[in-house]
């Protein structure tokens, strides 16, 4: 056993850390590790192709945490962070380096609870038949006790919506969410942190290592650019080159914690959502605003993965399938970028792509941050996805699109697609032919937007079937009638 | 009575161990395979040094280095361990390296330097039919209930044909995506004995072919499976390759080698459910009843047999599926693909088999505007109307009481009302529902698999340790192996523990698959235990006549009784463990062997017929759900379950083994569209592109009910099989999801629907029955 807190006192003080990060190497007055359930583990380096999931099962014989897939597609490799913000979040722990958590605590399965002393979703678990195989679990009970923190016992389905189990169909282990959510407000007064034996009390702060660089500033990041390492943010998809393809760069810059990066707020009359700012904090951000763009959020990735993964990320990885873009170019966001000297370019997003992956950012530059000008229309914007699975799921075709009318005349129009061409596209010509007529007079549209589609035919659909949802959705966003216009509206 | 898991604590708290979890000699070694992206090609030259060369490499083989049999073929041959001259698909490993870490092994494996002259390659159903190709002899089997008549099934009056449909239909295959992904950890030991830890549900198998790839005799080599982390079928005979490549590095470094497969390897290079091409007919007279039906069911199996001759077999089996018809000719092809050999997956071929006659009657219903529930009904097997198409006459007939029940119970007619009343007020969604039944044959259709052992201990202190053949993959069956040794004995669950299957405790056990398992090994250990508790019986009975002294007789045998972990005849009693320790300084011995065969199983492949089933396992299911007509997005809203599990063994158990079978049937059907490309690769590769279903994907409301009935077959406490048979009560929602795209054309057509139905398979089929064309929008 190592050195055991039974307080929760972390080695670092995080507002003096915060405070003096302005350096431009990395401070190094601490001894480096990270908490792994209640033990302090020194590390000296987090080498760059090694996961947390690899960490914990390799070196620390933590085995209760398993690999079902090495993507962050299956939750069976689940683990709980707490992180510096004090929060308790699962995460995917193949596919989040273990630099990413240095200073953090990391509570797996064996912390959650053992066979002596379970946490209340174990014993409901046992209790209710949610385990078959067993191999899918320990990813379970992490994702449950970390829904027990975070959700509702009405939506235990989307707390393990990022957790494949191919034996039980399921219904057992939701039925243990929600009996734990009674236990835990039963025996722990409602505080479902306390159920987690070795949670230390004091919030963790954020460690660098000499091969995972993370900078707490731009100051910093453009000094730990310095050698032309990758950059990475949540890692929840750049990280599949090292756990599917066993690349092993010479080390990381972690642009996930750089402060400026992670501002999301209004200057003046722009809204500013900063690179490094998480699918998770933009569905809090959403709540308020569009129950659209929080549903389609819902359905986006998994908790373990919005809980990583920044906007940043998904706009920089020029993916044509991402559900960003298309809401920022439906919002009309421009994109800022910067080299590693700090001299920034504005650009609206929709000139960002050149083809296929391919952007105008530079080798050398990142993506500061994304600004959308003039009030926001909430009510204007309507966000679709139409995937394979519901939950979880890359989009066939996601349309987003800003609408505003006077009247039964559209007065302007913002139209964008994901999953119809190359890139993200916005649609001009469709939105010329929207505007200044009534929203039922939409055949000229649907005829522009035939012909601005350039889909393809691969494993999630066919192209006709993208060319007949970019239409489909184009209806749907044009039709204001009261009745409803998705399935979920129908349902709830 | 539902006890947990027996592992359920060890499931959620992380301490039940799987191979890759198990602790390893310091110097284990860790396995890749290289391949070449052809599907089918001969290797002109395969270049391994920068292999050799890469950082942490200690061994690479070739086919060449085989020193015993390089074919791992279950049952018939045609699987080179490693590709030997020749590629047959895309993936096919060419050599397997070992080296010191995993990520070593992966990278030094992509260094291949390979040359291959592609061949012309076969990668559809209907090239194959085309060209010819197949794995195995095609076989037809024809029945007509005129010329089998014998004296107690008159023929049947003639029937005059009054509607008749005939179709195509292509049904999808399906990844098994057990959680845990394939792996096997070989430890040599003395005397140039090997153990293998490998995640399969055929150790015997393993053993066997690990000591033909080695040259080995089979006491050389002993395989141990604790548990799977999943198999589905899809860790019958796949499993064996790898504990083969690790038993082959172990061999020739002397250490320990682990060979675990990354998701991406797992799916390209396993086999899967197969793909089904069927073309059909089928005909009825004007009461409905059926008058006959024709079939060609045409299997992919991939470039080598594999099980395919059982798998296309059981398709032809279960065409046919709980109905009667008088006139009936199948014909099934197994045909051969320049793909991964396709393999076990729960349902073995029934579920194909029966999703083409559920279709079929579908069709048959709408075009002789018919119930489709009435036409189902009309046509169950009942007395005088129960001999199938392979001669085997069915003796049990619950399914039109289970029908009529849960069409009742779930009032199915009243929510049909309401769905149709839905229907006509909205024009973006429309409801389906469906209706439909399931009958499964229980047994292995190779007669010799039906067989298995058990060898149960009584140690001194009363503790009940418990061995058998089959293998734990979740469903339960050593929970289910517990309570059997616990009611035989009188003792409490907690006194019995099942170990980990091991070829060296029960030898020549057959896999753990067909549903057999409780049913096969359930009887092998009560026999065990029985004959142990006959010598604690005859030791008890003469103890208690020796303390009630010369003035009684000593107490009969058969008079012992053992309950709540006593032992007692007349007034005199024991505790269980007293009685254990006593008849162990008395020399009773306390271990047994238990086996079990099944009986009256027998079948003609070529003729088709015979009896190939012990009995049959039933099932009904009813859905209903909503789809959106403007992009064929859809929810299941509910389903009602009635399914028959004999006296249940263990209600938990079967329960999960119900909902769980339901829900892969679902994916199977709605979500998991297994593709390849034009190349012959496999293009849904990873569980970001091939989409099993999540916790929203479970029907909004699911009841689950148990169709209570002993099995008329003296199984193990009259209880039936639960695996595979549930899987096939998904039919019903894609029957369902069918009635909803046709209800947006108000029922005039009846649209063709793809099998899996996705979102987009289920809006061209709101095309179809709209009349809109496909490429118009």
């Amino acid at each position: 056993m190592r050195q055991r807190t039974a307080t929760g006192d972390f080695p670092i003080d995080s507002d003096a850390d915060q405070n003096s990060a302005t350096s431009a190497s990395v401070t190094d007055d601490h001894e480096r590790g990270l908490w792994i359930n209640a033990d302090w583990v020194a590390l000296d380096d987090a080498p760059p192709d090694v996961s947390l999931l690899q960490h914990l099962r390799e070196q620390e014989r933590l085995t209760g945490t398993k690999e079902g897939c090495a993507s962050g597609d299956c939750g069976a490799c689940s683990v709980l962070v707490h992180a510096a913000d004090g929060g308790v979040h699962a995460v995917n722990a193949c596919i989040t380096p273990l630099g990413a958590v240095l200073g953090a605590q990391v509570v797996t399965v064996e912390g959650i609870g053992t066979p002596e002393a379970m946490h209340p979703v174990q014993r409901a678990m046992v209790e209710l038949h949610g385990s078959q195989c067993g191999f899918c679990t320990p990813g379970f009970v992490a994702a449950l006790a970390a829904h027990t923190i975070n959700g509702t016992a009405e939506g235990i389905a989307d707390g393990i919506a990022g957790n494949l189990c191919r034996c039980t169909g399921y219904g057992p282990i939701l039925a243990a969410g929600r009996i734990a959510f009674d236990v835990i407000a039963r025996e722990h007064a409602a505080v479902a942190r306390d159920a987690l034996p070795v949670l230390g009390a004091a919030a963790p702060t954020h460690l660098a290592a000499p091969r995972y660089r993370r900078p707490r500033d731009r100051a910093e990041l453009h000094a730990a650019m310095r050698d032309g390492w990758p950059l990475i943010a949540g890692g929840t998809d750049r990280w599949l080159g090292v756990s599917q393809q066993f690349e092993r760069p010479p080390g990381w810059v972690d642009v996930s914690v750089v402060r400026e990066l992670m501002r999301l707020e209004y200057e003046r009359d722009e809204l500013i959502i900063g690179s490094a700012v998480t699918v998770a904090t933009l569905e809090a951000f959403a709540r308020e605003r569009s129950s659209l763009l929080t549903e389609m959020l819902r359905r986006y990735g998994s908790p373990q993965i919005r809980g990583r993964a920044t906007i940043g990320g998904n706009v920089g990885n020029a993916s044509p399938i991402a559900d960003w873009p298309p809401v920022l170019l439906a919002l009309g966001a421009d994109i800022v970028l910067s080299d590693a000297r700090g001299s920034e370019r504005r650009l609206p997003l929709a000139e960002y792509w050149r083809g296929y992956r391919e952007t105008v950012r530079a080798a050398d530059e990142y993506i500061v941050e994304f600004r959308v000008s003039g009030p926001i229309d909430w009510a204007a914007l309507k966000v679709f996805k139409v995937s394979k699975r519901e939950d979880d799921d890359i989009s066939t075709v996601l349309g987003a699109f800003y609408l505003q009318r006077d009247g039964a005349i559209v007065n302007k129009a913002r139209v964008a697609f994901g999953g119809v061409a190359a890139t993200p596209v916005r649609l001009p010509a469709v939105e010329a032919a929207l505007v200044g007529r009534a929203a039922d007079d939409a055949g000229d549209a649907l005829v522009a937007l035939d012909t601005a589609l350039a889909p393809i035919t691969d494993v999630r659909a066919s192209a006709d079937y993208r060319r007949a949802m970019a239409a489909a959705l184009l209806l749907r966003a044009l039709d204001d009638a009261p009745e409803p216009q998705t399935l979920q509206e129908l349902l709830d | 009575m539902s006890r947990p898991h027996e592992s359920a604590v060890g499931h959620v708290t992380g301490t039940a161990n799987y191979v890759d979890d198990l602790p390893q000699p310091a110097d284990t070694l860790h396995v890749a395979t290289g391949y070449a992206d052809a599907a089918r090609a001969t290797i002109a030259a395969l270049r391994l040094d920068a292999v050799r060369a890469a950082p942490g490499v200690v061994d690479v083989v070739v086919a060449a280095d085989i020193p015993g049999k390089l074919d791992v073929g279950p049952v018939y041959p045609g699987d080179p361990l490693l590709a030997d001259g020749e590629l047959r698909y895309a993936a096919q490993p060419l050599f397997a390296v070992a080296a010191t870490s995993f990520a070593a092994a992966q990278r030094a494996a992509r260094m291949i330097d390979v040359d291959v002259e592609p061949q012309p390659a076969i990668l559809s159903v209907a090239d194959a039919l085309a060209a010819d190709a197949a794995v195995l002899p095609s076989r037809h089997w024809h029945f007509d209930a005129e010329s089998a008549a014998t004296p107690s099934t008159p023929p049947a009056p003639p029937t005059q044909e009054a509607t008749r449909i005939a179709g195509k239909r292509y049904i999808r295959g399906q990844e098994h995506f057990y959680l845990e992904g394939q792996v096997a950890l070989a430890i040599p030991e003395d005397g140039g004995e090997l153990r293998i830890y490998s995640s399969t549900q055929y150790p015997d198998e393993v053993q066997h072919l690990v000591a033909g790839v080695l040259g080995i005799p089979m006491h050389r080599v002993r395989v141990v499976c604790r548990r799977m982390g999943g198999a589905f079928g899809g860790k019958e005979s796949q499993a064996a390759s790898l504990a083969c490549i690790a038993a082959l590095f172990a061999w020739r470094t002397g250490r320990a080698v682990k060979y675990r497969m990354p998701r991406r390897d797992d799916m390209i290079q396993t086999g899967k459910r197969h793909d089904f091409h069927a073309d059909y007919e089928l005909a009825c007279d004007a009461q409905g009843r059926l008058v006959d039906a024709k079939v060609t069911l045409a299997g992919k199996c991939g470039h080598s047999p594999d099980l395919s001759e059982g798998i296309v077999d059981r398709a032809m089996f279960h065409f046919a599926h709980a109905y009667y018809v008088p006139k009936i000719d199948i014909t099934g092809h197994r045909s051969r693909t320049d793909t991964v050999s396709n393999t076990a997956f729960r349902g073995f071929g029934g579920p194909q088999g029966m999703l083409v006659m559920e279709a079929a009657l579908d069709e048959l219903a709408h075009a002789a505007a018919i119930d489709p529930l009435k036409l189902r009904r009309t046509n169950l097997f009942a007395p005088g109307r129960d001999v199938t198409a392979y001669g085997q006459r069915v003796e049990q007939f619950v399914l039109a009481d289970m029908l009529r029940r849960l069409e009742r119970d779930c009032d199915y007619r009243q929510r049909q009302a309401t769905a149709r009343e839905f229907n006509a007020r909205h024009k973006r969604f429309k409801k389906g529902m469906a209706l439909t039944p399931v009958q499964f044959g229980i047994s292995f259709t190779v007669a010799h698999l039906n067989q298995t052992g058990a060898l149960v201990h009584v140690y001194a202190d009363g503790s009940i340790e418990v061995n058998h053949a089959g293998t734990e993959m979740g469903q339960g069956l050593h929970t289910k192996m517990i309570e059997v040794a616990a009611r035989v004995f009188g003792v409490a669950r907690e006194r019995v523990r099942v170990t980990a299957t091991q070829t060296d405790k029960v030898p020549n056990g057959s896999p753990t698959a067909a549903s057999a398992g409780s049913d096969l090994n359930g009887m092998a250990v009560q026999r065990a235990c029985l004959m142990i508790r006959a010598r604690l019986a005859a030791f008890a009975a003469s103890q208690a006549g020796e303390s009630l002294g010369a003035a009684e007789s000593t107490p009969a045998r058969e008079d012992v009784r053992f309950r709540d972990g006593d032992v007692s005849v007349g007034a005199w009693r024991q505790s269980f463990d007293a009685l254990v320790d006593a008849a162990y300084h008395a020399r009773v011995q306390l271990s047994a062997t238990g086996f079990y065969a099944t009986p009256e199983v027998h079948f003609d492949k070529e003729a088709g017929r015979g009896k190939p089933f012990y009995y049959y396992a039933h099932g009904a299911a009813a859905s209903e759900v909503v789809i959106d007509v403007t992009t064929g997005e859809y929810r299941i809203l509910r389903v009602d379950i009635l399914h028959d599990v004999g006296a249940s063994l263990q209600e938990a158990m079967d329960r999960g083994q119900i909902e769980g079978g339901y829900v892969q049937g679902l994916g199977w059907l709605t979500t998991e569209e297994l593709l390849w490309d034009d190349a012959g690769r496999v293009i849904s590769n990873s569980p970001a592109n091939y989409k099993i279903p999540t916790a929203h994907d479970r029907p909004r409301e699911l009841n689950i009910d148990l169709y209570r009935a002993d099995n008329p077959q003296p199984t193990i406490r009259r209880s039936k099989a639960v695996g595979e048979p549930p899987l096939m009560l998904a039919i019903s929602t894609w029957c369902a999801l069918r009635d909803a795209a046709s209800a947006a054309g108000e029922h005039a057509v009846l649209p063709r629907l793809a099998a899996p139905a996705t979102p987009e398979a289920v809006f061209w089929a709101v095309r179809e029955a709209t009349g809109a064309s496909q490429d118009a929008s």
